[in-house]
Formats: structure tokens, C-alpha cells, sequence
């Protein structure tokens, strides 16, 4: 039978054409997901707040800034006051702290980039996580030797139930004894 | 081939080829001008391939997609506020005289949820629909921003106002006219004071006081019965009885369980004594009334009599008491003596009532002397509540008096007369200005009084919160705060002062209405919101102080009372009343019954139509026809086929000069030839919610009724025309055979009598005998907390206070009249209302529904995403994210409790009304707003649970079942609801469970559901049901 120019599309150009299409695509998929689920996310913020300085050299309790995290929901990023408590003294002439005064001065918040985020849909709590002995850096990687923070964890469904299912593969070093959490649905989404 | 011509118009130009070629088609100025050779080579598909990805480039190059937006921060964080966390504030709820104590919720400084406060010693923890629905008043969209004057509603600042207005006072003052306040009932003594101090400054002021809905008659009555009172009662209408220790009560035309007295207090007290394990205890209660109200359905005894007949029938019942004498209270004779006429037998016989049940109330009220009560209704005539009182004498009802919370009254309620007068001097100019006191008089005054002429000779301030009818004749219209954004205190009872403090800073530019006064009369117009606050502040000091024998000092004892909403003040007690023979003389009076009676009723949920623009009250079903965004002319069946006038036909009322085109609504229960409407609805200038939403027939308020609220000799004719009512359940035809009772032959409602329960406590489970039904799936064992819930019927009103609750807290949208008809209201909660027996003496069975989160949910096994699945605490989880929206799951739910986004309602509703700026504040942050297209239902308040998980941990205990209540449960007055952990065996649920008189719905398809009910059982005689 004759080869017609249909043979030579369906048979060589379309498998072609669909292979192509199917590698690039996983590729992409496999090779962006870190930077899809937001990974390696470091913005620069209005402010040079150095985490490394403040939890790292000199070791301040997340908990002295972070004040609703054993307490609720949301950890709270710390209002301008807190800040005050010290740079009213200390630094004064420091030109991101005149910039930090100039704020508090304004009654003004400091407009900081948000790093971490989970979607609306899941309701999170920090205080079941934190109260359990659970520290901050199984999610949000060592800050204490982050000069600028950055989210070096993946914050999908999956790494929620990857901790969930079997906490101490995921936690290593973990001490305090920790149950497996809740896999089901009403364990996040309401 | 090719010279054949294809195309030829004639025979013509077939056959000359030469004139065929020189056709061209189209006009040459047309064909001539488009040349594709000199068109640019890229086809239109390429372009606009080009265009769309050179957007989707630009867009993702100029965004950063990773950006998470900003977070915000405090500059100066107030100790109490934590983000995520709620506060919560005691307060008092100042939308009608009742002033329950409240507790709101706030969360990141914005109330989200109201429930009632339990230190509070009336309402005991409770509150009301309107009281919990008052938020969405607070957010509403159409709110008053800014001072107004005219018409035209020019916004004027508050200055300039202030000042133009002390001069006109001041003016007054010295030409020495009136300046009129119209006000509603005054219950807070610094509102009081506030009034004073403004009358101090303009001599010439007056205060009129007036109600829409009143007890007037009633409180005339106990007048005249009792006319030696204690101070205390001095201005009550009744003294209230301790429902909780009664044991017979018979209620005339007075919806006590709805809208009547203090309700929430009734219910409550009421259900204490519907307890199946407090078998001598239990009461029995017999209900004589026309209309059908929600006391009327959850009666033992219900009979059917006419206003009319009302006074006769309690002179039936006085003259059967006084022949056994057994009442050691002595009748005169000269009254005795006429009661000769009046025998159980001859009215029974005139008025188609079973004699028997007559005999039975009399035996019952004489062998639980001081232990029954009547309680008349606030709509009768003046001379049933005398015969009532003279009957709760000689029964000794007095015992059952709680005087101590009698209601207190801080104004007389201006007469009509009064009105008249002061609105004739207005029209003769001898009035300088009528400031309307947060009060709507164009609507609530009859029409006859002529407000709207008087407007026009004076000067109408009006302070509101929302346009209404008056607002349109208004000179200046002034915006005042909300309830939740004010000040205030309230003493409704000798004993109870309560605290009312803001829980929000006034949203828009308004005024503490007390504190306008408080400006006006200081002749200064520097307006500080202080003031008012300042005033309440010296009155606690001086009055309440000194009476709470506090031992600490005043600003301890007043945070204290901040904290707690409410103060106890030890106070004198009663006397004992005594009754006033004279009073008698009244009864001589009869009453005919001509034609039609027209019964105007109390709205339960909106009163005196304040409401009407509140989407979530618009749409709860009444609680006895089950209308949303209506109301009717409730008709008997009967009745209402002698007028050939079908559901929802139009009829005409009329009586004297008014006439009223509304639909008909048949109503099984209502006494012949009487008709029921409803008062509050047909406002005018409400704004796109309310305005002209059902019927107004406030204009048949008049002085010429047997009461203020009964017409006799009112004609009904069949109007032409036909309106669609949206009821939330359909009515089963009690005639039709296949439907009749198909509840109880199901099961689905399981009654019995207390009889019944006593002689064979499991007649129940003998009547219903459960199969052995089996499952295709293996049954999953719950080891850990299982979550169930339970209903007991017999405490349950079918008040729908859950319901209510309910919508508050898990962000329910408005659907609208159109979708409510269409079967799509969105409540996770109903109460459904079954009937039995016949359309005249219907017996009413009540059983709220919501999820029963089956352990073999039909829901799951359906779901072709598994968007609902099971938990291992025994919940149904449902997953929004997940939900594509076939509505299998709803199909196959045996109690059909799932509700399905057909829209995005609040976009769908009134063209987006509910997604203002402002609304977006109402929502419970704890709970997903859902989209378009999914599934939702009852999540057993899966918030409520994981907040109390939390709790626990932080608190370091163990997490147990009775930590959590649901937002329904906590609304319940009744108590009928419980919920908690079922395989923990000292839970209720798991009491109950294993009660005898517990069953769960369907069990018959072996769903083994999660809610369970106790069986109602009625306090009847040891005759049958169909013998009743």
C-alpha cells in the first residue's frame, strides 16, 4: 500500500510531538515544584531585620517577639513596640532603625513581606504544634542563621501529612514525645 | 467543465454566459476596496495567538507570582488583643424593653457572634433571634453615615447642626413652646436621667412614650385589680410566674413560648418542667386561644375559641371553681350570683368544645392550687385579663409569682390622647420641634393621629440608625450608634441592674443618641462621647452603689459590673396583692362576634418591623407557618373553602375605613371565620431588604377594636389575584390518605403520653420494633471520642433560636425569597413541623434536624471525589476544596439536611447586597465562606471542637466531650439540645442514648445515625390521642 503524508504524521510526527510534550511538561513540573510551593522564597524586606543577630548571636526567645504562637492561630509578627522596648536605647543611630523609629513615631506598621503562608483553607494552629514541643525549625528551617528569611520548606498538603503520618522520620532530633497527627480531613480544613 | 456556469439567477442568464460573468456579487465599492494581496501575511488566528501570549508573558513578567502580600502589624498592641484569638465582652442587648444580658464575641476588635449572659439572672444565658441577629444591623451597608437635613438628605456636619438646633431649642424656650420627644419604652435609668437633664435646659420639653405592640390592657387591668401595690410593681402589667414550678397552666390567646412577655425567660423556665425524668414534675398545658401560635402547638390541650368568647369562657371556668368550693378565696355574692348563668355544659355546646376538656382544666386547676396559673394574652381586652386575675387568685397562682422580677417601667406610655393633642398643637404651629428619639412614628402611630400634617408645621429631628417612613418628613436626620457601638445601662426588674458597653468604635460618623441630647442641653456645640458615658457612670455612683452593698470601692465595683454585664441588688420584699372587688364590675361587658375577627399578631422576629431589613430574620421561617419574606392572612381551612380561597390567593380585609389586599395562608389550628396577621411588615424607605416585604396592617390599629389588636365585624372577601409564599416546608394535605401522619408511620416523630410512659416505660421500642438490618460494608469500631448529639422533644419549643444561632456562626448566606421557594434556603439547622389529627384540632409535632452524621453515611459511599468522608471521631466531614458539585451526596441523604451553592449567594442575593465593604466584617473567621458550586452542611461546629482542643492543651488537660458546645446548643433556651464525646458513658449523650424514649431517625436503612431524639410525650388525660 502506498505511504500516504497521513501515515507519516500519525505514525512518526504525532508519537513525536506527544513524547515531547509529556517529558517537557514533567520536567517543568518535577523541576519548578520547589519554586511553585514557594521554596528558596527570601524576599527583601523594608527593613534589614537580621533573625541571625537577634534569635541567632544573641539568642532572644522566638517567643519574646512571636508572642501568639503558644497562645493561638497565628505565631503574630511583633508590634512596633515590642521593637521599641530595646531600640528606644539601643542603636539609635543605625539607619534602619531611625527608619524603624520614624514608623513607630508615624504610628505607622511596617509594611513587612509576608514569607510563610498557608492557604485560608487550611486552618492552622501554631500554639497545638508549638505546646507539643514542636520548634519552629522543623517548618521554617534554622532562622537563627538566617541573615534574610526565607522559606526553605515546602508548605503543601503533602508535607503536612508527611510530618503527620510518621513525625519522627521527619523530625530526627525531635525530643519531646510526639503522637502521630491527624490525617483527617477536619484535622486542617473546616 | 470549467465554463459551466454554477451559478445563474434566470433561464436568462443561464443560457447568455456573456451577461452570467458579468454578475458580480457585490457592489464594487465594496469588493474593490478589499484586497487581501496587499494585507499584511499574519492570519487573524496568529495574531491573536501573538496577543494572548505576549499578555500571559507581560503578566507573569511583571508580577512577582511569589509574593505573598504583606503582613500587618500593631504599632501599639493592646494587651487584649491577640490575632486569632476571640474576646469577649458582657453587655446588654438594648433592641426592645426586654434588655437581655449579653455576651459578645469579638474577634480582631469586631463582634462576630451574641449569645446570651449567663450571670444574668432573667435571661439566664439565653438570648433572642433579634438580639443575636443584630450584628448584621450593626454591618449593614444602608446604615445612617452622616447628619442630613431635609428631604433631600443634604449631609450637613454635626456642627453646624448642633449649633442651628440650640438656637431653635433655645428659641422655643423662650417663646415658651413645646418641643415634643417621641420615644419607645424608657427601661435604662440614665437614658432617663439623659432625658432629664435635656428637659432641665428646655423647660418646654416633653416626653411621649409609646409602643406599637403593648400591653396596655394588661397592665390597665392589674391596675385596676390590684390597686394597693408595692412600689416594685407599681407600673407591671402582670407579676411573672415561676413557669418552672407550675404544674397546670392555661395560657389565653398569649403566645408566652413566642413572642410575649419575657419569652426567652418562658421558655426556659417552661422546659424544666417537660423533663421525662422528672415525671411529677411534669406540667400539662392547655392553651385556649384563636390564632395558632407556637404555644398553641406545643400545648397538651389546645382549645379553639374566639377572642370574643374569651371573658365567657373564664366565667365558665370562675363559676365551676367556685361551685366545688374548695378556693378559700370568697367571690361576693353579687358577682356569685351571676355566675348562675354561665355552665361548663352550655358553652362547651355553643362553642363546639368538648366538655371534658373543660372539666379536666377545672379539675386540674383546683387540684394544683398553687401550682397552676392563667396567663392572659397581651392582645385581649382589659376584662379577660380582670377575670384571669380574679382566677389566678382563687387557684393561688400567687405562690408561683416571682415579683421580684416583675417587669419596672421608668414612663407611662403617653395616651392616644396625649398624642392627639401635642400632634393638634403641632398642626397649629404651637409646637417647635418633635424630636423623634430613635422611634418611627409615621409607621408605629395609626394614621388617624395625623403625624405626617403635623410634620409639615414643625421641626421633626429624627435620630435613627436606618431611613424609615420617618425619616422622609424629617427635617434633620441625625445617625446614631448601634447598639453594639453605645453606652448604656438597663433595669428592667427591681433587682437587676445590667451594663451596656461599646464593643466597637462607631463605624461610620454617628452619635450616642443619649449623648445628642446631652449636647443639645448644655447649649454648647462641642461634642465629646464621653458625656454620656460620664452621666451613667455618676447614676451608678449615687443609685446603684449604695444599694449593691458593695464592700469595695466604686471603681472596683463598677469594672466589676463592666466584667460581669449585670448586678444583683438585694430588694424589698413583696407583699401579697390584694385583689380589688371593685375591679369586677368590668365583667359585665359582652362581646358579639360579628362576622370575620381579625387578630393582629406580634411578628416573633422582627416586633415592631425594626428589623426588616435584617436578611437573616427575613429568612428564618416562622415558627408556625414556616413563611420566610411574608406574612399572611392565616385562615382556617375550612373556612377559607367557604370563601373558595386557595393557598396564597389574595383577600380582602376590611374593617371601618381600611381595607388590606393580602394572601391567604391555610392554617390547621385556626378558629373558624378568624384571621391572623402578623404586625412589622410593608415598610416603606428601609432600604433594599425591607421595604415592601409583605403586608402592612398597622392601619387597622385603632381604638375601635375589643382591644387594640381584635376586630370584630371585619369582612373578607376573595380579592382577585394569586402571590407566591415561600414556606420552608411544604404542606402534607391532611386529607390525603398516603401522606396522612406518614411522619409517626414512619417514625420518623415518636410521641407518647406520660401515661403511657409510666405504665410501660419501653412502649416505644415495642411499638417500633427495630429489625436487624445489615450492612454490605464492614462496620468501622469508634474506640477514641465519637461526637453525638441529642434532642429532647419534650423540652423542644420549636422556637428556631438554634437556627438562628446557627446562621451566626457558620457564616449562612441570604438566599432571597425567589431561591426559598425554590427549595434552596441555606439553613444547616430546620425545625421541621409535622401535623396530625385534623385541620380544626391539628396535634403539632416539632423536630429540629441537622446533619446526623451517620456512622454509615448514605452521603459517602456516593461521592464520586471524595468530598465527604468519615473522621475517626465519628464526624461527617465535608471538604469543600474537594466538592465538584453533582449533588449525589444530597440526593442520596435519607434526612436531607446538604446544601448546595447553586450560586454564590451573596453575589446572587439582591445584586450583591451582602458583599458590601462593611459585611465582610460579619464573618466568623473560623469558618470558610463557600464558593459557588459545592456542598455544605452541619459540621457538629468543627471549629467549636478544635478550639476546644486547643484549649485543653494549652490548659494541659484532658480534651473531654463536654468541653465543647455548639453554637445551637448554646442558643437553645430549652436546654434541648446535647452534645458531646458518646463513648464517654457519663456524657448525656450517652445517657440518653440509652434512654427508653430515645430513637434515631431511619433506622430502618441502617444509617445509625449520630442524633438522637427523646420522644415527646404529652401530659394528656388517659383518653387516646383521636379522642382529643
Amino acid at each position: 500500500m502506498k505511504r500516504t503524508a497521513l501515515d507519516y504524521t500519525l505514525k512518526v510526527k504525532l508519537p513525536i510531538t506527544v513524547f515531547v510534550i509529556v517529558v517537557t511538561f514533567a520536567l517543568t513540573y518535577y523541576i519548578a515544584r520547589p519554586e511553585r510551593d514557594g521554596m528558596g522564597y527570601g524576599p527583601e524586606q523594608e527593613i534589614k531585620f537580621s533573625h541571625k543577630l537577634h534569635a541567632g548571636d544573641m539568642n532572644i526567645d522566638c517567643k519574646y517577639c512571636h508572642t501568639g504562637v503558644e497562645k493561638g492561630r497565628h505565631a503574630t509578627i511583633p508590634a512596633l513596640s515590642t521593637c521599641m522596648n530595646c531600640h528606644s536605647f539601643a542603636r539609635k543611630d543605625r539607619p534602619d532603625i531611625v527608619k524603624l523609629t520614624n514608623y513607630y513615631e508615624n504610628n505607622l506598621p511596617v509594611p513587612w513581606k509576608r514569607v510563610h503562608r498557608v492557604p485560608d483553607y487550611a486552618y492552622f494552629n501554631h500554639s497545638s504544634h508549638v505546646l507539643k514541643g514542636i520548634d519552629c525549625k522543623y517548618c521554617h528551617g534554622d532562622v537563627r542563621k538566617m541573615e534574610v528569611v526565607q522559606q526553605l520548606h515546602s508548605f503543601t498538603m503533602g508535607a503536612c501529612l508527611n510530618c503527620h503520618r510518621n513525625p519522627k522520620a521527619e523530625m530526627k532530633d525531635l525530643t519531646a514525645e510526639v503522637k502521630n497527627g491527624p490525617t483527617t480531613c477536619y484535622g486542617c480544613h473546616r | 467543465m470549467d465554463q459551466i456556469k454554477t451559478l445563474w439567477k434566470s433561464a436568462e442568464s443561464y443560457y447568455d454566459s456573456s451577461s452570467t460573468n458579468q454578475v458580480t456579487e457585490f457592489a464594487d465599492s465594496v469588493t474593490n476596496e478589499f484586497n487581501p494581496d496587499t494585507m499584511s501575511g499574519v492570519s487573524r488566528r496568529k495574531f491573536l495567538a501573538l496577543v494572548s501570549a505576549g499578555t500571559a508573558f507581560a503578566a507573569t513578567a511583571c508580577t512577582n507570582y511569589r509574593d505573598k502580600k504583606e503582613i500587618v502589624e500593631y504599632v501599639n498592641k493592646p494587651d487584649s488583643a491577640n490575632t486569632g484569638l476571640p474576646n469577649y465582652y458582657a453587655s446588654t442587648c438594648t433592641e426592645c424593653p426586654l434588655a437581655c444580658g449579653i455576651v459578645i464575641k469579638t474577634r480582631e476588635g469586631r463582634p462576630i457572634k451574641i449569645d446570651g449572659n449567663e450571670l444574668h439572672p432573667i435571661n439566664l444565658g439565653k438570648t433572642c433571634v433579634r438580639g443575636q441577629g443584630t450584628i448584621l444591623n450593626l454591618y449593614d451597608p444602608i446604615r445612617l453615615k452622616k447628619p442630613s437635613r431635609g428631604s433631600k438628605m443634604l449631609t450637613e456636619d454635626w456642627k453646624t447642626i448642633d449649633e442651628e438646633l440650640i438656637a431653635l431649642f433655645k428659641k422655643a424656650t423662650s417663646d415658651k413652646k413645646e418641643i415634643a420627644i417621641l420615644h419607645n419604652t424608657i427601661f435604662s435609668p440614665s437614658q432617663k436621667a439623659a432625658f432629664n437633664v435635656f428637659i432641665a435646659a428646655y423647660p418646654t420639653a416633653k416626653l411621649y412614650c409609646y409602643e406599637n405592640f403593648c400591653d396596655d390592657s394588661k397592665r390597665e387591668a392589674f391596675a385596676l385589680s390590684y390597686s394597693d401595690k408595692q412600689s416594685c410593681c407599681s407600673s407591671a402589667s402582670s407579676i411573672p410566674f415561676k413557669l418552672n414550678q407550675a404544674k397546670v397552666i392555661l395560657s389565653l390567646e398569649s403566645d408566652f413560648l413566642g413572642n410575649e412577655g419575657h419569652f426567652v425567660r418562658n421558655i426556659k423556665q417552661f422546659s424544666e418542667t417537660r423533663d421525662v425524668n422528672k415525671l411529677d414534675k411534669f406540667s400539662r398545658l392547655y392553651v385556649a386561644e384563636a390564632g395558632m401560635s407556637l404555644t398553641g402547638m406545643n400545648s397538651d390541650y389546645r382549645l379553639r375559641l374566639t377572642p370574643e368568647k374569651q371573658l365567657d369562657f373564664l366565667l365558665t371556668i370562675i363559676s365551676a371553681i367556685a361551685a366545688k368550693h374548695v378556693s378559700k378565696f370568697e367571690l361576693p355574692l353579687d358577682f356569685a350570683s351571676k355566675l348562675n348563668n354561665y355552665n361548663i355544659k352550655k358553652f362547651a355546646d355553643e362553642n363546639g368544645i368538648k366538655a371534658q376538656t373543660i372539666d379536666y382544666l377545672v379539675d386540674d386547676l383546683i387540684k394544683n392550687t398553687g401550682s397552676s396559673c392563667v396567663i392572659s394574652g397581651n392582645k385581649l381586652p382589659k376584662e379577660v385579663h380582670i377575670a384571669a386575675n380574679l382566677i389566678n387568685e382563687m387557684i393561688e397562682a400567687q405562690n408561683l409569682c416571682d415579683c421580684e422580677y416583675c417587669q419596672t417601667n421608668y414612663c407611662d406610655c403617653a395616651s392616644d390622647k396625649d398624642l392627639t393633642d401635642m400632634l393638634g398643637r403641632a398642626k397649629a404651629g404651637q409646637v417647635a420641634a418633635i424630636i423623634n428619639f430613635d422611634s418611627n412614628p409615621v409607621y408605629q402611630l395609626p394614621q388617624e393621629f395625623g403625624y405626617s400634617e403635623a410634620s409639615s408645621k414643625t421641626t421633626v429631628i429624627t435620630l435613627s440608625e436606618f431611613n424609615n417612613e420617618t425619616s422622609s418628613v424629617s427635617h434633620f436626620v441625625l445617625p446614631i450608634n448601634h447598639n453594639l457601638e453605645s453606652w448604656g445601662d438597663a433595669n428592667t426588674n427591681c433587682s437587676v441592674f445590667s451594663l451596656q458597653q461599646p464593643v466597637i468604635a462607631p463605624l461610620y460618623d454617628t452619635r450616642q443618641k443619649e449623648a445628642v441630647l446631652l449636647i443639645w442641653a448644655s447649649g454648647k456645640a462641642d461634642y465629646n462621647d464621653k458625656v454620656y458615658l460620664n452621666l451613667i457612670k455618676d447614676y451608678w455612683q449615687k443609685e446603684v452603689f449604695p444599694k449593691s452593698g458593695s464592700a469595695a470601692d466604686f471603681d472596683t465595683f463598677w469594672y466589676s459590673c463592666l466584667h460581669d454585664g449585670v448586678v444583683e441588688i438585694k430588694s424589698t420584699k413583696c407583699d401579697t396583692l390584694k385583689f380589688n372587688f371593685d375591679a369586677l364590675k368590668a365583667l359585665d361587658k359582652k362581646y358579639e362576634k360579628k362576622d370575620f375577627t381579625l387578630l393582629i399578631n406580634d411578628n416573633p422576629f422582627f416586633g415592631t418591623g425594626k428589623f426588616v431589613g435584617n436578611g437573616w430574620l427575613q429568612e428564618l421561617p416562622h415558627p408556625v407557618t414556616k413563611l420566610t419574606w411574608d406574612n399572611c392572612a392565616m385562615i382556617a381551612p375550612a373556612t377559607a373553602k367557604e370563601l373558595g380561597v386557595e393557598m396564597g390567593d389574595f383577600i380582602e380585609v376590611s374593617s371601618g375605613n381600611n381595607k388590606l389586599k393580602i394572601p391567604a395562608f391555610h392554617q390547621p389550628g385556626m378558629a373558624e371565620k378568624t384571621i391572623a396577621i402578623d404586625l412589622g411588615y410593608g415598610r416603606k424607605n428601609v432600604g433594599e431588604i425591607g421595604s415592601e416585604v409583605g403586608f402592612d396592617v398597622s392601619p387597622f390599629i385603632s381604638s375601635n377594636g375589643i382591644s387594640k389588636y381584635i376586630y370584630s365585624g371585619v369582612t373578607v372577601v376573595k380579592g382577585s389575584g394569586h402571590y407566591k409564599l415561600a414556606t420552608t416546608q411544604e404542606h402534607h394535605s391532611l386529607d390525603e390518605k398516603f401522606v396522612k401522619d406518614l411522619h409517626l408511620k414512619r417514625g420518623i416523630v415518636r410521641e407518647g403520653t406520660v401515661e403511657e410512659y409510666k405504665t410501660t416505660p419501653n412502649f416505644l421500642k415495642e411499638k417500633f420494633e427495630e429489625g436487624n438490618p445489615v450492612s454490605i460494608h464492614s462496620q468501622v469500631s469508634y474506640t477514641g471520642m465519637k461526637w453525638a448529639m441529642a434532642l429532647d422533644m419534650n423540652k423542644c419549643v420549636g422556637c428556631a433560636l438554634c437556627v438562628q444561632s446557627c446562621n451566626v456562626e457558620n457564616n449562612i448566606p441570604v438566599v432571597g425569597k425567589d431561591q426559598v421557594a425554590n427549595g434552596r434556603e441555606m439553613h444547616w439547622m430546620r425545625v421541621d413541623r409535622y401535623y396530625s389529627g385534623t385541620t380544626e384540632e391539628p396535634i403539632v409535632s416539632q423536630q429540629p434536624i441537622n446533619c446526623s452524621h451517620c456512622d454509615n453515611a448514605p452521603c459517602e459511599n456516593v461521592c464520586p471525589v471524595v468530598a465527604t468522608s468519615h473522621s475517626p471521631d465519628g464526624l461527617n466531614q465535608m471538604v469543600y476544596n474537594r466538592c465538584v458539585g453533582t449533588r449525589y451526596c444530597a440526593n442520596n441523604c435519607p434526612t436531607k439536611v446538604r446544601r448546595y451553592n447553586f450560586f454564590d449567594f451573596r453575589e446572587h442575593f439582591a445584586q450583591g447586597y451582602y458583599t458590601q465593604d462593611s459585611l465582610s466584617l460579619l464573618h466568623n473567621p473560623e469558618v470558610t465562606v463557600r464558593s459557588r458550586s459545592v456542598m455544605e452542611k452541619c459540621t457538629f461546629c468543627i471549629q467549636r471542637i478544635m478550639e476546644g482542643k486547643q484549649e485543653a492543651l494549652k490548659a494541659g488537660k484532658d480534651f473531654k466531650g463536654s468541653d465543647v458546645k455548639t453554637a445551637c446548643q448554646v442558643a437553645c433556651p430549652a436546654e434541648a439540645i446535647s452534645f458531646g464525646d458518646v463513648n464517654d458513658p457519663e456524657s448525656d449523650v450517652a445517657k440518653i442514648r440509652k434512654h427508653d424514649l430515645s430513637y434515631s431517625l431511619l433506622d430502618e436503612l441502617y444509617i445509625k445515625s449520630n442524633v438522637h431524639y427523646i420522644a415527646r410525650l404529652r401530659n394528656t388525660n388517659s383518653e387516646k390521642n383521636s379522642e382529643r
